[in-house]
């Protein structure tokens, strides 16, 4: 008991446990110290992650930012707790603070090592009379620094400044993903305005295509909606809505526009079935039909001669339908068949034939609408999520004609564009040497032929993608004449089906592939605008000359 | 007779002992030097540390009263020694002398000179040839005398306290480096201010006699610097006394740029023990039981000022060993 009395009067043990206090202080202090910069640097580095995660589409932008902000405050509180120093250094320190001349060193260091000095122990017994009376916190305070204190509130306001500034406002610092998501929310309106207006129109013989197509149109919207901001989703669930929307129309084996315009050739052979001709060129059903059904009325006053004609002009008109609609062709060779036998109820055949392609083509018209309309919301949401810039044409209309394409009235004529917002543009221009035709159309490839011939056709078209305008010139950048063998000037075209280098970095297509894509948009073009009906014509034969084998 | 007022053991001679007489010391002293109190705890601080001191000043400051108080206060054997230039070295050491006994036997005896004595004024110490000032390093260093192939040992304490005349230094031969290093304090007697010129005055002008008090005697004044040589001095405070030293060395790693463009060559290891000897006494005479930083600081300019030696472009730069010191002092850390 006396030994362990003396044991804790022991001024070596007093002193080293003393200090060991002051240390024990001092680790609590630097654990403080640090963690207090643990919370200004975690808050600089965490308004960095909050204004990243602005710009990406990263769930869970503040959970992560907060746990690295928490993670970075414990781990400097640790490492502050572990930093030990010497009892020497300590020492030091708690001499500088309490200006005690070394007292505490000079001490420390008698107490640790065998001390051969006679005055040691009353130097140890003085230090340690001196350190009685001495709170730890005299030397080893809680207190911040001025500087310490503002850095760690700027942290703080610094990790919540990301939160709370409202980004969409600051155009210049607009994150990516709200400019993607701003993207996408008009497009899905302009798809719901699309839809609106397909179900506006008044043709009733595409009436369930047309319903079909609107809901397909504002499912597609309802889908953009949800995948706001993720471009690529968007986009692929675009291309899905594309392809339904391509087989929602009668698939025939051809265009049925195509198709009705060769019906309407061949039975403009026929003076009595010329009537007929002009309607369908006028895109009249009711007033075909019409005419077809005064003509059946008129059979049986007609004379073998005038039958046996109009028996002809219904059998051009089956076989040029039967590429396409087999059904619409034997439709129309029994009404071949009754007009040459005089049988005139036997021509409503010809009549349903021209109903059934009448509502074909207006359907894929509509599809075709439909599929325009997605891909360019897909295209606008790509190149929005690409460049960072909103669609400045989200609530453009849609039917506005930016594309132009010159034709010219002697040659032959350059594709024209789609009357769709990304406005396709498909150029074909070819000049003596062969060059290529390119279509500028985003996404799209360009497209080389090669005609080779004495004449020229001017092919220019312009390309608008959500307002950025550009002209596509042929690849000489001259305009050049092709010939038609239709048209009135002399000349011959002669076609290689033999692949050139394209001008300009183009790709290489067979024409053959290319051919009936642009045949079908140039007559859809014909029929969409106000072109009188031997222009029309002077279309199709053009297109017709260039098919393969001819 | 002893006047100390404070009684004690020879053998249990404590700080607070050691304290108390050289306060009584530092009384006595000042009953007849007026002011001069720094070089008054200067001188006493190395007569404690058992050291040589260098006194420097225009002649009338009362260096020699400051000597001779001393030593009539330390009761010990003082001997004054005017060198001059025809000043021999036996004029200090002593010679060997014939001496017929009564017998009439004639023998050599060796007759010591002042120099055997406890405390030696040697007064204007740079006037007398390097030969004679030579004759007092031996003495100064290894505390002995060799006459005739005969080494007489100084009796202890020994104390030499040199004075010198800053301002008539023609025909004068200074101090050579080697002496100039065996002292441990080198200083600077300045002018008395103007109340202590009235109270010389008052003092000196009279008829009135008076005596020096008695404080200690010498094997009490060995006793406490045999105590302040037991004083702890902690590693720290060590090192910060080596580094001191080490910087007033112009190819030190952390001398300064004065330094390597003033110093011809800096202070020797000599310099570090009488930094650390002085703080000890200082030390004691402030109360403390350890040397401290700031007892290092103290005693820096005292300790180094004649071991520092300037070169030519500091004399044309008006450049005091002062100046070199003080800045050496506030540039080195002191961890």
């Amino acid at each position: 008991m006396i030994g362990r009395i003396a044991s804790r009067n022991d001024p070596r043990r007093q002193l080293r446990a003393q200090v060991a206090d002051f240390a024990l202080a001092r680790r609590r202090t630097e654990a403080i110290r640090r963690a207090v910069w643990g919370v200004a640097i975690g808050g600089a580095l965490a308004a960095l992650v909050g204004v990243a995660i602005q710009f990406t589409t990263l769930n869970g932008g503040p959970a992560i930012a907060g746990t690295l902000g928490v993670v970075l405050v414990i781990a400097a509180a640790i490492i502050g707790w572990l930093d030990r120093v010497p009892e020497t250094r300590v020492a030091l320190e708690v001499d500088r603070h309490l200006g005690l001349n070394e007292r505490v060193t000079t001490a420390v260091e008698m107490a640790t090592a065998p001390s051969e000095h006679p005055l040691a122990e009353r130097q140890i017994a003085d230090a340690v009379a001196h350190l009685v009376t001495v709170r730890r916190g005299a030397v080893y305070p809680i207190r911040l620094s001025g500087r310490l204190q503002i850095l760690a509130v700027l942290g703080i306001v610094l990790a919540v400044l990301p939160w709370i500034v409202p980004w969409s406002t600051v155009p210049a610092l607009r994150p990516r993903t709200s400019i993607a998501a701003a993207a996408s929310r008009a497009e899905a309106a302009r798809l719901d305005q699309a839809a609106k207006r397909l179900e506006q129109q008044n043709t009733p013989e595409d009436q369930a295509t047309r319903s079909a197509l609107a809901a397909q149109l504002r499912q597609a919207a309802d889908q953009l909606r949800r995948d706001s901001g993720n471009a690529q989703q968007a986009t692929s669930d675009l291309q899905r809505a594309e392809q339904i929307a391509a087989s929602t129309a009668p698939q025939t084996g051809e265009d049925a526009s195509l198709t009705l315009a060769r019906i309407s050739d061949a039975l403009n052979n026929s003076s009595t079935t010329k009537p007929i001709t002009q309607a369908l060129d006028q895109q009249n059903l009711a007033q075909a039909l019409a005419a077809l059904n005064q003509t059946a009325n008129q059979l049986g006053s007609m004379s073998p001669a005038q039958r046996n004609d109009l028996a002809q002009a219904l059998q051009a008109a089956s076989n040029a339908a039967r590429g396409s609609d087999t059904s619409a062709a034997q439709q129309l060779q029994q009404a071949a068949q009754a007009a040459q036998n005089g049988n005139a109820a036997g021509l409503q055949q010809a009549a349903q034939a021209l109903q059934q392609l009448t509502n074909a083509s207006q359907a894929q018209r509509d599809a075709s609408q439909a599929q325009s309309e997605m891909q360019a919301s897909s295209e606008a949401i790509a190149q929005a999520a690409q460049s960072g810039s909103a669609s400045p044409n989200a609530s453009s209309d849609p039917t506005a004609a930016n594309a132009q394409a010159s034709s010219s009235s002697q040659a032959g004529s350059g594709a024209q564009s789609s009357s769709d917002q990304t406005n396709q543009s498909a150029a074909a221009s070819s000049d003596q040497s062969g060059g290529t035709g390119q279509s500028a159309n985003g996404g799209q490839q360009a497209q080389t032929g090669s005609a080779n011939g004495q004449g020229s056709g001017i092919g220019t078209g312009s390309a608008n993608h959500l307002g950025a305008a550009h002209d596509v010139p042929n690849a000489s950048g001259q305009e050049v004449y092709v010939p038609s063998n239709q048209s009135g000037a002399p000349g011959s075209i002669s076609q290689s089906n033999q692949l050139q280098a394209p001008v300009g970095g183009g790709s290489q297509v067979d024409y053959r592939n290319v051919l009936p894509e642009y045949q079908k948009q140039a007559l859809q073009a014909v029929q969409n605008n106000s072109v009188p009906s031997d222009l029309k014509q002077v279309v199709r034969g053009y297109f017709d000359s260039l098919a393969p084998g001819k | 007779m002893l006047i100390a007022d404070t009684p004690f053991t020879p053998e249990e001679m404590t700080p607070e002992q050691f304290r108390s007489l050289a306060g009584q010391i530092e009384a006595a002293i000042g009953q007849f030097i007026v002011g001069q109190r720094d070089i008054v705890r200067g001188v006493l601080t190395a007569v404690l540390a058992g050291g040589h001191v260098l006194l420097e000043g225009a002649p009338g400051l009362g260096k020699t009263m400051l000597v001779r108080t001393i030593g009539e206060a330390l009761q010990l054997a003082f001997a004054r020694i005017q060198f001059t230039p025809d000043l021999m070295p036996s004029d200090i050491t002593g010679t060997t002398l014939i001496i017929e006994d009564a017998t009439g036997h004639k023998t050599f005896q060796f007759q010591p000179g002042p120099i055997f004595a406890n405390l030696i004024l040697a007064d204007e110490i740079n006037r007398a040839t390097p030969k004679t000032q030579a004759a007092l390093l031996e003495a100064m260093q290894e505390r002995r005398v060799t006459v005739a192939h005969s080494s007489y040992t100084l009796p202890e304490p020994f104390l030499v306290l040199a004075t010198q005349n800053p301002i008539e230094m023609e025909g004068t031969y200074p101090l050579p480096e080697a002496q100039l290093d065996r002292f441990l304090f080198k200083l600077v007697v300045p002018y008395p201010r103007l109340d202590d010129l009235m109270e010389i005055a008052a003092r000196t002008t009279t008829s009135r006699v008076h005596t020096v008090p008695r404080v200690v005697d010498g094997p009490t004044v060995l006793q406490m610097t045999n105590l302040a040589r037991d004083l702890p001095v902690a590693t720290p405070v060590l090192r910060y006394a080596a580094h001191l030293i080490q910087n007033t060395h112009a190819d030190a790693p952390d001398s300064s740029p004065n330094v390597r463009r003033f110093v011809r060559y800096g202070s020797s290891p000599r310099g570090v023990q009488a930094l650390i000897l002085a703080a000890k006494i200082r030390a004691l005479l402030e109360g403390r039981l350890n040397v401290a930083f700031a007892d290092i600081r103290a005693v820096a300019l005292p300790a180094l000022r004649h071991r520092v030696l300037l070169n030519f472009e500091a004399d044309a730069e008006g450049m005091t060993p002062d100046q070199i010191i003080e800045a050496i002092v506030a540039a080195t850390p002191e961890v």
